[in-house]
Order: C-alpha cells, then structure tokens, then sequence
C-alpha cells in the first residue's frame, strides 16, 4: 500500500484477538464493509512483542512483554482454555465491595455466552454440575452434597482454541472483512467537539502511515493496550480520549491465583469431579462460595481448585515460572513445570498422593481506582508512550481468600472427611502482605475502561460505548466493572458479541 | 489397623502407664487417655502433627493448657451431663465425635498454626501432647 492511503469501511475493529475475531466474524455475509487492524502478523515477530514492554510497579506483576501477545488471535496463542460463566453476584452492587455493581445483569449476558461456547470450541452451554455428571465415565461425588455454603462450579475447556490459527481463513477468506496485518493504531482522531471519531492512524515498520475512517470504531486491543492508546490519544482532550473523569486506565483488575491451603482426607479419594487432566477433561469442578454465604461474610468471589498435594508442591507459583521477557520461554517453563508435576504423581502410590489436596483460590481483585494503568514517559519504536502498570491489591482480597478456607475447613470438618490447613501467608488474620514469590496472576487484564451508567464512575455505558463520544466503543474484558472469580476470556467473547449486535443496531 | 494409627494409639497406651506421675494434676488419668483420642484427626495425620496442634493451642489458649482443665472442658457435654471414666472408650469416642460435628455445624471452631479444627478436638491434640510430653 502506498504511503498516506486512506482506508474506508462501515465499522473499525482495532485488534484482532478473542474480542476483535469474535466480532469481526459475527459481521460476516453482512452487507457492511468491515476493517480489521492487527498490529503484528500472522506469527510471533519479536519486533512487534516489543511494543507491549512496560513498567511495572506495586505488587509484583508478570514482565509486560510477555503477558500479552501481540500478533493476529493475540493471547489465545497462548491460551490454557479455561471457560466458565460469572455469576448473578458478579454483576451486584454490593455494599462491602466499593466501586462494585455493574449497569447490566447476568441475564443481559446469557444469550452471548450460548453464541460464545462455540466460538471457544466449547461443549452444550451447561453450566450444572450435574450435567456434566451424566456424560462422565467415572461417578462424580460432591465433596458436600449440601449446597448451600460450598457449591460446585463448573468450568469448561476449549481445546484450547488459537484464535489465529482457527479463524484465520475465515476472516481472510470473509469478502465484507478487510484485515490489515501489521498496523499499528498509534493516534484516534476526534472531531473538533470530540463527540464522535473520524479516523485513526495506522503505522507499521516501513515507515508508512495510514488513515482509516469508519462510521463505528471499537476499540479491542485488551486492557493496558486499550487504556494506552486512549490516554495517549491527546491532542484534541489533553487528558485523552473519553478520560474526562479521569477514569481510564484505573480500575486496573486481575484474578489472584495462589497456592492456599492443604486438605488431608480421612481416606484417599480421586475426587473425579475436580480432576483436571489438560487437554482430556472437557468439565470439571471447583468449589464455590453460595452468593448468600459471601454477602454474609462480606467476601469477594473466588473458588478453589483441587489438585493432589505432592504432585502440586513441585509446581513453582506461576510468578517465579513466567519471569522472562520472551513468552514462548515462558510458556516453556510453564510446560516443563506441568510435566514434571505429572511425572512426580505417576510415581507416588496412589493411596498417598489421594490423601491430599492442594486448594488453590482463584478470586476477583476488588476494583481499586489505584490499580491502574498510566502512560511511561519513554515511547515505543512506533513513537507511542509505553503502559505503566500499578498493580495494587487492598486488604478485601486476603481477608476473602482465609474466610473461603475457613469455610471449607468447617465444611470438610463438619462432613468428617477430612481438615483444611492453611498456607503459612494466610495463618495470621492481620497480616495483609502478599508474599511476592507466591502472589499470582492469572494473565487476565481487566476494568481499565469499566462499564458504568455514570461518566464519573466509567468510561464505557452498558452498551460499551465510550460515555460522550457516538461511534467509539470497547470490546473485551477492559469494560468489566468487577472481575468475577471465573477466567475472563468465554465472558470477554460474549460481550463483544453483544456490542457487535448494539453496533449493528446504529447502522 | 494402619501403622500410623497403631503408633498412635500406643502413644495413648504409653502415657497411660505414666498416668501415676500425672495424679497430682489429673482427677482422673483412666479418663484422660480416653479424652485424649481425636479419632477423625488420628485417622487423618500423624502423631508429630497431633502434638504441633495441642501445642499451638497451649499457646493460643494458655489458660486452658493443663491437664485438669482440659480434662474438665472436655468432660462437659451439651446436656449438661458429664463425661464419666467409667463410661467405656467407644462411648466416649462417640460423644466426643458428636461433640466435634457440632462444633462444625455451629461454627466453633479455632485456626491453629493454619490448622481449622473443632475446639473440642483441639483440646482433645492438647491433652494428649501434655499427656505425652509429661
């Protein structure tokens, strides 16, 4: 392409990951003509990676660099494939939570997660355990039959799907979709009130630049990316795009994934319903906190997986495995770790290494206007400032995470099947540190552009539409308002499919 | 029965014979070395755990941590009845496990060095870790 082309469509989808593919695909035989921007290729290019290098300060975080990346399918190129739905509560102001409460329910969801689960090569969008239950070979026993402290959650695995590689000769091959590989959106350009976009700039490593108009622009780039680009989208609002209230790139939230506990059984136990046996299991479960018993308690949502004890404890915490730069190194580590887990369980009597189980929380941050998303004064080779992250945690989180143990160490206890000892960062209730060694993420970046029906409180309203500016939207986990406790991506893909079909209702 | 219960029990045996050195303290020793037998815990883990607990629940609750004491919170029944030494081991093991359930269900429970016990079976780890080590 020449130079200073112009590119013209009816809608601009800016990123071509989960979110951005999901909703390109959606406008498919429609008679809208739709741009498809991908800033890195078809393949990993270490060039283009490097344009996600940030700093990090706070609690210790993953290297920028590597947990995202930045080529056409993003980050389901490394993708685990692990889908489950958020819960009623999840979408609840709740009054022990600030900043919680989202302008939509769960039910306004619903109908995306059934277009969803296919996307995401998932199974039947059954969400009962007991479902899943009849398909299995193996009988599955609840650890509590009583539901209502200590539920079971299931969670679905795609195979894991690469969006890259599955979709992309459906989007190629589409005649209404124009993908544009390598191109970069470094600037969006409002009109002189700042009520709606014109067009973007698009540059890549030629040297050339680029001008796309549309009538729709959504934003998919992922959380730091998304907030990055409108904060450094500044010429025309000094503050940057639909940042007003100075809410973008705050709310920065991420799912703690910890080592918390040991459960010894009376008797050993396969526990067949928590098993996870990656790239066998379709469904399993993991235990849950009832809706009723974290408003008692005032906790943040989070459940718990089940592995057994010895084969876990060789498990590194996944923040000392993903400490590189260069993510395929990571994921090699990551990889070599769960091998040699499995390898150690292979070599243990099975009555010794069932006895025990690791608990392992997986749970919502609870939103933290510090937690956020800044932009560095260095810039990148495309001339953009780079993200800083301030990854900051509050006392809500631990507090939620013992009161979980202490629950399922009274429900164990009280089913005489076993007892629940706590890891040594949860033994004292007033101590509020997070070990950094230990202290984990799950890769999921979300609420830098959190949804609210009050620009003062969100950048985004219930249709994920940027608050003041018409034709301005963002798909993906950047518009949760609260995190949940489940992996974001299966929800991430139906809310994009919801804003597909709310732009396509303004056409 | 499984080696680590075994070692277990004769522990309880062991300090049974020892029970003469503990009569100044201990109304009762017969009874003791029944009280002192958390059975789900016992089944559970080992008897180095079993002390770790009954000492952090010495520390955590000095006042308690004597043998009469312990003797007497874990006699008391919800009925108001007591425990009595001539009530056979199975008896006591059964009130005592109905005790512990209870504890569960109405939330009486204490977090010893992580450990989320019933009170009672954490009295029951105390009085055999000073039985023990008297």
């Amino acid at each position: 392409m020449a130079n200073n082309s112009i590119i013209e469509g009816d809608i601009c989808i800016i990123g071509a990951g989960a979110a951005g593919i999901s909703i390109a695909m959606d406008w498919i035989n429609t008679p809208h003509k739709v741009i498809l921007l991908e800033g890195g290729g078809f393949e990993y290019d270490e060039k283009v990676q490097e344009l996600y290098s940030g700093k990090t300060t706070g609690q210790r975080y993953y290297p920028l660099k590597s947990a995202r990346l930045h080529y056409f399918g993003g980050t389901t190129g490394h993708w685990a494939g692990w889908c489950s739905t958020f819960d009623e509560i999840d979408f609840e102001k709740r009054d022990y939570i600030p900043h919680s409460g989202w302008p939509i329910k769960k039910s306004d969801i619903d109908p995306y997660y059934k277009k969803a689960n296919p996307i995401a090569e998932l199974g039947p969008c059954e969400w009962d355990w007991k479902y899943w239950s009849k398909q299995s070979k193996t009988k599955w026993n609840p650890l509590f039959p009583d539901e209502s402290v200590i539920w079971n959650k299931i969670w679905q695995f795609s195979p894991p799907t690469s969006f890259g590689k599955k979709y992309r000769d459906t989007i190629v091959k589409a005649k209404n979709i124009h993908l544009y590989t390598y191109a970069n959106v470094t600037d969006i350009i409002a009109v002189e009130n700042i009520s709606s976009i014109k067009e973007v700039i698009v540059k890549n490593y030629a040297g050339k630049q680029h001008t796309v108009k549309a009538k729709h622009f959504i934003l998919a780039c992922c959380s730091i990316q998304n907030a990055r680009l409108l904060l450094s989208s500044n010429k025309q609002a000094p503050k940057g795009l639909g940042n007003d209230n100075d809410i973008v790139g705050r709310y920065f939230m991420e799912h703690l994934e910890i080592k918390s506990a040991e459960m010894t059984l009376v008797k050993p136990d396969p526990l067949p319903m928590y098993e996870m046996n990656f790239g066998v299991t379709k469904a399993r479960c993991e235990l849950a906190v009832t809706a009723d018993m974290q408003r008692k308690l005032r906790i943040l949502n989070g459940t718990s997986s089940l592995t057994p004890w010895l084969a876990a404890k060789k498990f590194k915490p996944l923040i000392e495995i993903w400490s590189s730069d260069d993510p395929q190194k990571n994921m090699d580590s990551l990889m070599s770790a769960a091998r040699a887990s499995g390898e150690t369980a292979k070599e243990i009597p099975e009555e010794k290494l069932l006895k025990s189980y690791e608990l392992y929380t997986r749970i919502e941050q609870a939103p933290n206007p510090n937690s956020r998303v800044t932009l560095d004064t260095e810039k990148d080779s495309l001339g953009m400032p780079r993200a800083s992250l301030n990854w900051e945690l509050t006392p809500l989180e631990k507090t939620s995470i013992r009161k979980i143990y202490e629950l399922i160490g009274e429900q164990i206890g009280r089913s005489g099947k076993g007892r629940v000892r706590l890891n040594d960062f949860l033994k004292d209730p007033n101590d509020f540190n997070w070990p950094p060694e230990s202290t984990s993420g799950g890769w999921h970046h979300m609420g830098t552009t959190r949804m609210s029906d009050d620009p003062k409180s969100g950048v985004v309203d219930k249709n994920c539409t940027v608050h003041g500016i018409n034709n301005l939207h963002v798909a993906g986990s950047s518009c949760y308002t609260t995190a949940a406790a489940v992996n974001p991506t299966l929800t991430c893909i139906a809310l994009s499919l919801r804003l597909s079909d709310h732009v396509k209702t303004l056409l | 029965m499984k080696r680590r219960h075994f070692i277990f029990y004769t522990v309880i045996s062991t300090a049974a014979v020892s029970i003469p050195f503990l009569n100044c303290s201990s109304p009762d020793p017969e009874l003791d070395k029944k009280l002192a037998m958390p059975e789900t815990l016992a089944q559970t883990y080992d008897e180095k755990t079993i002390m770790e607990i009954g000492q952090a629940y010495g520390k955590t609750y000095p006042d308690e941590y004597s043998i009469s004491d312990l003797e007497k919170l874990l006699t008391k029944t919800e009925t108001g009845k007591s425990i009595a030494g001539s009530e056979s081991t199975e008896m006591i093991n059964s009130t005592l496990n109905a005790m512990v359930k209870k504890d569960f269900q109405t939330g009486d429970t204490v977090v010893l060095n992580g450990w989320i016990l019933s009170k009672t079976e954490a009295r029951q780890c105390a009085l055999f870790t000073l039985i023990k080590t008297k």
